[in-house]
């Protein structure tokens, strides 16, 4: 499958809890840390030729699903979400990449956080990001709120590129277009490139849509991540031609064997 | 009188709903239907984002207000790829507290026919009406739910959404 690049700066997060406003702000940040509705973050250690060149914190991109639960009033999910992010950012899969990356040249460790692997960069630091996004889809595809009709996510790869616009095709074959300047800012904007779009919705009539880079990573394992439970997987509510054929007759009475008053 | 009291659920019965206990820890499937119960059941039923559906959220009480069930359905459509859609109900959990898993009331009537009694007469009392096609996804093991599902008519199978789970779904007449 194709997921979502898995890690983001402070401004995804900021952006997502306030859309209109600048991602660069203090104030939404500091609220979402009080409530804690976003983790700690990672920190790296950064190095350029003359030496020691700052310090880089980067997230679990479930800090941006954590934001947007929490601009929509559900706090106790975004402190959920946020704990799970905080957990993936003190497992393993995080100690890696922090490794790799504090040996990285600090714009391209920079660059990373942002989608952008190195030229010459070593599979390790592939893997590395294939394993973070492979814990952050299980824990999405484990999680009801996290299907939410509200959140809407196409993810493929780049099958054409015209003037204005680029061609993203999912593994399932569905087509949509973006416009070229946005897959550029994800930094995707090449034939072959795994770009997403996430329509984060405002109201009923419109959404946030935001383009980030993606990666191609292994299906989450167990029963094929299928759940019975919640909205999120369409095998619940996809039947064949039997079923068809069986559900076009006339729906016979409701039984209820055991007469019972429900309050309210 | 009757030894048990149901009624919807709402949000602020989040805290009851997370520790309700109805699984053996060690049976995966179990521990399923107890964790969404404990811990995503009151989101999935007061996602503003999904009152289309309509979903119903229904706690049943003992008389001396011991939770010993929970049940949750919604309207969904089921499609067969570009073909037509048929509107149905979902049942999304029908759960029994393990200490009245197997127990009937002093009056006679199982824990577990008293809860799905309320489902189906809750499926038949929304407004607007729902069509009366009502379905249940049961693990293949889940030997005691898919008794109840046939003892309140869900009775015909249709395909499986993943290899180790059955789908049911209530009688239609042949056309």
């Amino acid at each position: 499958m194709i997921a979502a690049w898995p890690v983001v700066v402070r401004d995804r997060i900021v952006h997502a809890f306030k859309p209109g406003g600048s991602p660069a702000a203090e104030a939404p940040f500091r609220t979402l840390r009080r409530h804690e509705w976003v983790s700690q973050g990672v920190r790296v250690t950064l190095f350029a030729d003359r030496g020691l060149a700052g310090q880089l914190t980067f997230f679990s991109s479930l800090n941006v699903v954590a934001a947007r639960l929490a601009r929509r009033g559900n706090a106790p999910a975004a402190a959920r979400v946020a704990r799970a992010a905080a957990d993936l950012e003190a497992g393993p899969e995080f100690a890696v990449l922090r490794s790799l990356m504090s040996q990285l040249p600090d714009r391209e460790a920079e660059q990373v956080v942002y989608g952008l692997l190195p030229e010459n960069g070593s599979a390790a630091l592939t893997e590395a990001l294939r394993a973070i996004a492979s814990r952050t889809e299980q824990v999405r595809a484990n999680d009801i709120l996290l299907s939410s009709p509200a959140e809407v996510v196409f993810a493929g790869r780049i099958a054409e590129v015209s003037d204005r616009f680029v061609l993203l095709v999912e593994m399932k074959g569905t087509t949509t277009m973006a416009p070229l300047w946005m897959a550029g800012a994800a930094r995707r904007d090449r034939v072959g490139d795994f770009l997403a779009l996430v329509a984060d919705k405002l109201d009923g009539t419109s959404a946030v849509v935001e383009a980030v880079p993606a990666i191609d990573i292994d299906d989450p394992p167990g029963a094929d991540g299928f759940s019975p439970f919640g909205r999120g997987d369409a095998r619940t509510r996809s039947i064949t031609a039997d079923d068809a054929r069986l559900l076009a007759g006339e729906p016979q009475s409701l039984q209820i064997l055991v007469p019972v008053t429900i309050d309210g | 009188m009757t030894g048990w009291h149901i009624r919807p659920g709402s949000p602020g019965d989040r805290e009851l709903l997370a520790s309700f206990a109805c699984a053996d820890p060690a049976v995966r499937w179990q521990a399923e239907v107890e964790q969404f119960i404990q811990a995503q059941l009151t989101d999935w039923a007061f996602d503003p984002h999904a009152d289309a559906g309509d979903p119903r959220l229904l706690l049943a009480f003992t008389a001396a207000g011991d939770l010993f069930g929970v049940a949750a359905h919604e309207r969904v459509i089921l499609q067969a790829g570009a073909g037509p859609g048929f509107p149905a109900t979902k049942l999304e959990v029908v759960g029994v507290a393990l200490k009245w898993q197997g127990r009937s009331f002093p009056t006679g009537e199982r824990a577990s026919d008293v809860l799905m009694s309320a489902v189906m007469t809750d499926v038949s009392s929304r407004v607007p009406p729902r069509d009366a096609r009502v379905y249940a996804i049961v693990h293949e093991d889940n030997h005691r739910s898919l008794a109840v599902c046939r003892r309140h008519g869900l009775t015909e199978e249709m395909s499986r959404p993943h290899p180790s789970y059955r789908r049911i779904v209530t009688p239609h007449k042949e056309q």
